[in-house]
Formats: C-alpha cells, structure tokens, sequence
C-alpha cells in the first residue's frame, strides 16, 4: 500500500490518508479482503499521531471501506456488496418512510402499522 | 531498602577505604579512647551519602521511584549502624591482638560497647536534624553535637582514669546498662521522627 | 483506563501557585506538555507522581489514586526522567544498573546494557564526569529498562545534540507501538513535541490554557503574512495575535473558521501557535 505525506498542501493529515486509501480500494490496488495496517503500526511507521490514522480508518469504517475484526485488525472491504447494501438499506429506509407517512395521512396508527408489517413478515416466513 | 543501602555503600566507598586505613592506623596507638574516633566517623557516615544525595537532588528522583519513606530512612540508619559496627570490630580486632603483644595495650570490651553505644546516640539525635533542615544546616549542629560526646566521653574517661582502676571497673556496668538504654530509647525515638519530618521535607 | 488524570488540582507556594489544573493523558496516547520557564511543568510532574501533596484535587496514574497505598506498586509501570535530579554522582553507570535491578521488580539487565551500548555510555565513569547530555541519555537508559507502561519526561531530550535526540525521539516513539504505553513528555524543544506528541498541553503561569490533539490544533490555526490593511479586513476574532514587521508588513496566527476563503493561510508550526497565544494573552 501506498501512503505519501504531504505538508505542500493544507489538508489534513487524515484526509490525505483517507482520501488515498479510499482511491486504491476503488481502483482496485486494495483488493477486498487485503489487511490494512494497525492504526498504531502506521502512525508509528508514519510519525503521525494516532489519533489522526484514528480518524482516517474511523471515517473509513463509516463509509463502508474497511471492516476492523476485534484481535486481528482491518480489512478492505467488498466494495461492490457494500456499496449495494448501501443502496438497499437508502431503498428500504425511503421505502419506510413512504410507508409512514401514508399511514399518518390515512389515520393509521402506529401499533396498526407494526401488527401489519409483523402479519407480513410472518406471511414471507 | 536493600537497593539503597547499596547505593549508599558505592557512593562513600572512597571515603570507606579511606577511613578503614584511619581506623587501623589509630587502633594502633595503644588508648583505649581512640576506639571513639573510630565510631564517631562511621556514625557521621549516614550523614556524608545524605551530602551527596542532596548535591544530586536524588531524593526527587527517589520519590517516584518504588521507595517507601520507611526504606529511604530507616536504610540511613541501618546503614549507620552496620559501619559503627564494622569500625568497632576492626578497631576492636586490632587492639585485641596489639593486647596479645604488649602488655601495655588494654582491651575492654564494656569500653568498645560504651563507644558503640555513643555512635549510636550521636546518629539518633544527628539523622532527624539532617532530614528535617538539611545537610547544610544540619552539619554545624552535627559537629556540635559530636564534640559535646567526644567531650564528654573524654572528661569521663579520664576521671575515671585519674581515680584509678578501681573506681573505673565499678563503674563500668550500670555505666553500659544506662548507655545501651539509652541508645536504643534514642533510637527508638529517632526512626519515627525522621520519617515524619522527610515526608514532611515532600509537601 | 486513562494513563493520567489529574482533576481541579491547585497547590500554592507563596509567589506561585497552580490553579484548576486538569489533564487527561488517555492510555496509548504521548502528551506533550509546554510552558515557559516558571510556568509550573516541573510542579504539575511532581504532582502527578506523588511526590507532592496537592492542596486540593485528585491526581491519578495507570488507574489509581496517587495519594493512595497501592500507587507504591504503581511506580513500577513508571519510568521516570527529571530535568534537575540525578543519581548521586559518585556513582558510575554499572552500580546505578545493580541498584535498579535490587529496585525494580522487572528490571531487565540486558536490555540496559544494550541502551548504554547503543547511547556510548561508558560504563565506569562516575557521573560527576559525565556531560549534561550524558546524564539525561543514562537516565533514560534506566527509565526504558524496567519494562514501564508509562514515561514521565521532564525536559529528557534538553542537552542532546540534534542526532541523539532523533535518537531518542524515535525510541520514545517505538515505545508508544504498544496500546497500553502512554508518555507524558515536558519540554521547552517545540519542534520535538510537534514530531513525537499527539497531544499538546500549554501550561501558563499555573494554569493550563488548553490540551487539544496536536494534528486538530495544526489545522485549526494558519499563519497569514500581508500587509496591515489586508490584516485588518479580518474579523477580530480570527486574529489571534499578531506582529507588525515594523515596514507596514504583518505576520499573524489566524483561525481558520472564521477566515474568509480566500486568504492564503500558510501551516503553522506548534512553536508559531504556542508564541502567539502567548503573545495574545498578554495584550488582552
């Protein structure tokens, strides 16, 4: 992995770590499943603070990038699936949310709408 | 503890051999008094690694390390008396075999542990004035303190020289008995007052 | 568990005192603690590890209360370097190392020696013989040779030539690999700090002005160069300090959020921010 420091510019430190590992995982020199650095190991190999590789993997993990196993470390994640599941759960959300401001508009209440979403959960199983 | 005694041990080794060769020379000279010069100067032994830890400022240092305030008091002390005796029994030794040789030379054993007695009293009452106004002030009570026993020590001895043998043997016991009370109540009372005024030196 | 926590401490001596002080160093972390000469770094160490009582507030080290029996234990985990307080100095660098490990539970021989080897210490010289750079290199040897979670330094890299104290900067920094070691390092050396630390804490006269992430601290603040006028253009409180060139020029710290876009900022260095706080908090 590729990981270039520049104090030319006035970006932050995190950004430029999470801007660049975030480019090689789209262009596909990070391949999912890769094992990222520790935070610590690279802000030591860096001389930056941890703090700040903190901050980049933190970002990183919320926008679905990388994945941390508790004991092992970080990982790139499967871009494709997340980015789908992203969509899916953006779809599923709006989805909801049609679903309830229909009800507020007909009078449905909201234990009528959680028996019929239950009613058809149970009808999918 | 053990650590800073031996810390103390290097710090006045020079000043160790030095004085051993002091000791030798002096219990040489057939007197039995000269046996207190000895004891007096390894009683002042605490007080010269306490100089050299106040020029290095090492009791900063020792507070953050894992030292209770008992170990860096009572090891001054406990190294104070392991000199006193170590000089008693080189002087001691010396006299006893001089004693063998000539007849001249005395060897009493109730005078070396009336010596030891009085190094150890002059520690009592010098340690707690070192740690509570440090070694420079402390020094001038310290060479004070030291003349009025060595005084004393004297004034007594030859009296009871001066009023002849008799006198002087009767005396010895209860003279010791009080002396060796003496010394450990003073000792008794000094451990804990040094430590109460070094943790007070902290704040 | 937070390295060091130190809460609403005050401790008065006559001419000085130290008020409210509140420092949190988090486990893992290397704070850097600056201030002037006087400002109270050595005082607040002192604090910090016991060997002074605070008039009020608590101070905690690894998890426990320093006034408490069980800190006794706690100073094992500590490696500690101070600027002004030595071994005696008729010691010699192997009888400090016989010392210590009679000291130290965990006292680890080999790895001294090779800290003596690798700062070319000699071995049987009595410290009175030893440079100023000689003696923070041997204190330093024994502070990293009893396996410590935490470094307390008090001015460790002052003394050391540029190369040394790369040196040691790097050793300090290999010493924060591990999650659980923490440092608490003071010193007048800004560019040090600004390499090694990832928090900075400004100590001024007793009190503490702020302890923010060095890297947040960095971007918040540019510096602007210009001339007075265009100096002037800027909302008051973006300015934080600033000084005249005396040629109608002035260099400023200013804060990047209440800047408009279009100045170039130039990046500060933490000496830059540190000197013009000063200078801020002396002219209001």
């Amino acid at each position: 992995m590729e990981l270039i420091i520049r104090n030319t510019t006035n970006q932050p430190i995190y950004d430029q770590i999470y801007t660049q590992i975030k480019a090689q995982i789209i262009s596909g020199r990070l391949q999912p499943g890769d094992a990222l650095p520790s935070i610590r190991a690279l802000a030591k190999d860096l001389k930056i603070s941890v703090i700040t590789t903190k901050r980049a993997y933190d970002e990183l993990e919320a926008d679905g990038f990388l994945y941390t196993v508790a004991g092992k470390g970080c990982f790139v994640a499967e871009k494709n699936l997340d980015l789908i599941r992203e969509k899916q759960l953006k779809e599923l959300e709006d989805h909801l949310a049609a679903a309830a401001a229909l009800a507020k508009t007909c009078g449905v209440s909201r234990e009528e709408l959680h028996e019929m979403l239950r009613i058809l959960l149970e009808e999918e199983l | 503890m053990k650590a800073l005694m031996m810390k103390d041990t290097y710090v006045i080794w020079k000043q160790m051999k030095f004085f051993l060769v002091f000791i030798v020379v002096f219990a040489s000279i057939p007197s039995s008094f000269n046996n207190i010069f000895a004891i007096v100067y390894a009683a002042m032994l605490p007080y010269s690694a306490l100089a050299y830890d106040e020029r290095s400022k090492w009791d900063q240092l020792a507070a953050m390390m894992p030292y209770t305030t008992r170990d860096l008091v009572l090891s001054k002390y406990v190294f104070g008396w392991l000199c006193i005796a170590a000089a008693s029994v080189v002087s001691q030794g010396i006299q006893l075999v001089l004693s063998i040789f000539w007849k001249d030379a005395q060897f009493s054993l109730t005078f070396s542990l009336l010596a030891v007695c009085c190094g150890i009293c002059i520690m009592s009452i010098t340690l707690p004035l070192m740690f509570r106004f440090g070694v420079e002030k402390g020094r001038l009570t310290m060479f004070l303190i030291i003349f009025l026993v060595c005084g004393s020590a004297g004034a007594i001895s030859s009296i009871a020289e001066s009023a002849g043998r008799g006198t002087f043997f009767a005396f010895q016991e209860p003279a010791l008995i009080a002396m060796l009370a003496t010394a450990v109540v003073l000792s008794i009372v000094s451990v804990p007052l040094s430590m109460k005024f070094y943790s007070q030196r902290q704040v | 568990m937070n390295a060091i926590e130190l809460s609403h401490i005050y401790k008065s001596f006559g001419d000085f005192s130290i008020q409210d002080l509140c420092l949190t160093v988090p486990s893992g972390t290397i704070c850097g603690l600056v201030g002037e000469n006087g400002a109270g770094k050595s005082t607040t160490i002192r604090l910090l590890m016991g060997a002074l009582r605070p008039d009020s507030g608590n101070a905690s080290v690894l998890g426990v209360d320093v006034s408490s029996r069980e800190f006794l234990q706690i100073k094992e985990d500590v490696g500690v370097v101070l600027d002004e307080a030595y071994f005696p100095e008729s010691l010699n660098a192997i009888q400090v190392g016989k010392i210590m490990a009679v000291t130290y539970r965990r006292w680890d021989q080999a790895a001294y020696e090779r800290y003596l080897n690798r700062f070319d210490l000699p071995e049987k010289r009595q410290f009175k013989d030893f440079s100023r750079g000689m003696r923070m290199k041997l204190a330093i040897a024994v502070a990293l040779s009893h396996q410590p979670k935490l470094l307390v330094l008090d001015e460790a890299t002052a003394g050391l030539d540029p190369i040394v104290r790369d040196e040691v900067l790097d050793i300090f920094n290999e010493f924060t690999r591990e999650e659980d070691h923490s440092i608490l390092i003071s010193s007048h050396i800004l560019s040090d700090l600004e390499k090694l630390c990832d928090y900075i804490a400004f100590l001024h006269q007793g009190k503490l002005l702020f302890c923010e992430e060095k890297d947040r601290l960095l971007e918040e603040y540019g510096i602007l160069m210009d001339s007075a006028e265009q100096v002037d253009c800027l909302l008051p409180e973006a300015v934080v300090a600033r000084e005249a060139s005396g040629y109608g020029g002035v260099r400023a710290l200013v804060r990047r959020d209440l800047a408009p876009a279009g100045f170039q900022l130039e990046k500060p260095t933490v000496e830059d921010i540190i000197l013009f706080l000063v200078k801020g908090a002396k002219t209001r």
